[in-house]
């Protein structure tokens, strides 16, 4: 692959060559072998997926407050959402080609970063949500309540790719905080969006995901 | 396979090299890793994610590339940071780099995109035409020019910043 007439390797080779598991290639290998800043750029590759697996508390650094984030912060004294739950739903973080995702994005202090579906959130930390609707045009969010699941919010899917207009604040009681998040082409009332999210509805018109955050504290899983 | 482990596997695989990519053209900062996820994340959107590391890698790049350009350009300069060649690839020139580096930077707002998206591609990232020309869905012929032009461009620059 990717060696160069000059016998050098460019970083788009080295990137193709790391992401791709470092497959056997016997000039490639020699190369990097005998070459000290090919080994040493693979080794910060190698640091760099090590800081992103290291647990949240160790990697809450220089991480970049994205302008949307400080809006969707800014915000939250005039729309703070205390997220209490119990009992429920389905997985955590999801993406799927061309499907509709969500990402959760996590301020605390200074700094802010998306949810990795293992780490602990602590009482106080903002949560931003970050959707891609694929042409669906309404998201609700829902947590668990004493009725069943209620809806916490409303927005409008953004065009872009910014956070929801609104801030959710992780309060002090114990257990994991659970949310639904529920996509759909029209506006859905109480009892459709609670059976969507009851079924985790995935249809063209509807589509529904749970995530469940361990709290710092709580009971765990 | 599940979403979930899709979308795992590919950002353990793609990130920490758009992170490095990032960090070339502007430094350890901010800047840098919003860049890279917005250019993760867009990916993900795009469905993109589960090609050939090559396809996908050369996805990325040109996402990247031009996601920077415009962090420059909001910026209008790129923070200062400090490069050995220790930490540039084999066929990375150290003192092109810095020259490209300052060149990209100070011209960010006045040379069309396409210039400064090879030259970030050639001269930060080190590729060389032909795998330039891949990334940027182009020909080899057009990274050459961009190239030319750029250079033309940057030649009062490059003279301010030798002597």
């Amino acid at each position: 692959m990717t060696i160069d007439a000059d016998g050098e390797m460019s970083t788009f080779a080295l990137d193709v060559y790391w992401a791709a598991g470092r497959p056997a290639d016997a000039a490639l290998e020699a190369h990097v072998a005998g070459c000290g800043r090919c080994r040493a750029y693979l080794a910060e590759l190698d640091r760099l997926a090590e800081d992103r697996r290291a647990p949240a508390a160790a990697r809450r650094r220089g991480w970049a407050l994205p302008s949307a984030v400080v809006t969707a912060v800014a915000l939250a004294a005039a729309a703070v959402l205390f997220v209490r739950g119990r009992a429920a739903p389905p997985a955590e973080y999801v993406g799927a080609k061309g499907a509709p995702a969500v990402q959760v994005l996590v301020h605390r202090d200074a700094e802010t970063w998306i949810w990795d579906a293992r780490s602990p959130v602590r009482p106080g930390d903002a949560l931003a949500l970050r959707v891609a609707c694929e042409g669906l045009e309404h998201v609700a969010v829902a947590s668990p309540g004493a009725g069943g699941w209620e809806r916490i919010t409303d927005a409008a899917c953004p065009a872009g790719s910014e956070p929801l207009p609104f801030t959710l604040v992780v309060d002090g009681a114990p257990g994991d905080e659970e949310l639904a998040v529920v996509l759909s082409r029209e506006v859905l009332d109480d009892e459709t969006l609670r059976a969507a999210v009851t079924e985790g509805r995935r249809t063209q018109d509807v589509w529904v995901t749970g995530f469940v955050l361990p709290k710092e504290g709580g009971s765990g899983r | 396979m599940t979403p979930l482990a899709d979308f795992e596997r590919a950002y353990a695989r793609f990130l920490p090299p758009i992170r490095a990519k990032c960090r070339r053209l502007l430094g350890r900062t901010h800047a840098a890793e919003d860049v890279a996820q917005e250019a993760f994340l867009r990916l993900w959107k795009s469905g993109a994610g589960e090609g050939d590391p090559h396809t996908v890698m050369a996805w990325l790049y040109r996402t990247a590339t031009r996601l920077a350009i415009d962090a420059l350009r909001d910026r209008r300069r790129s923070d200062a940071h400090e490069v050995t060649e220790e930490k540039l690839p084999c066929a990375v020139d150290l003192g092109g780099y810095v020259e490209a580096r300052a060149a990209i930077a100070s011209l960010a707002s006045s040379v069309p995109e396409d210039e400064l998206a090879a030259a970030v591609l050639c001269r930060i990232d080190g590729l060389p035409q032909p795998e330039a020309a891949v990334v940027l869905g182009v020909s080899e012929r057009t990274v050459r020019r961009l190239l030319e032009r750029f250079d033309e461009r940057t030649t009062p620059l490059r003279r301010e910043l030798s002597s």
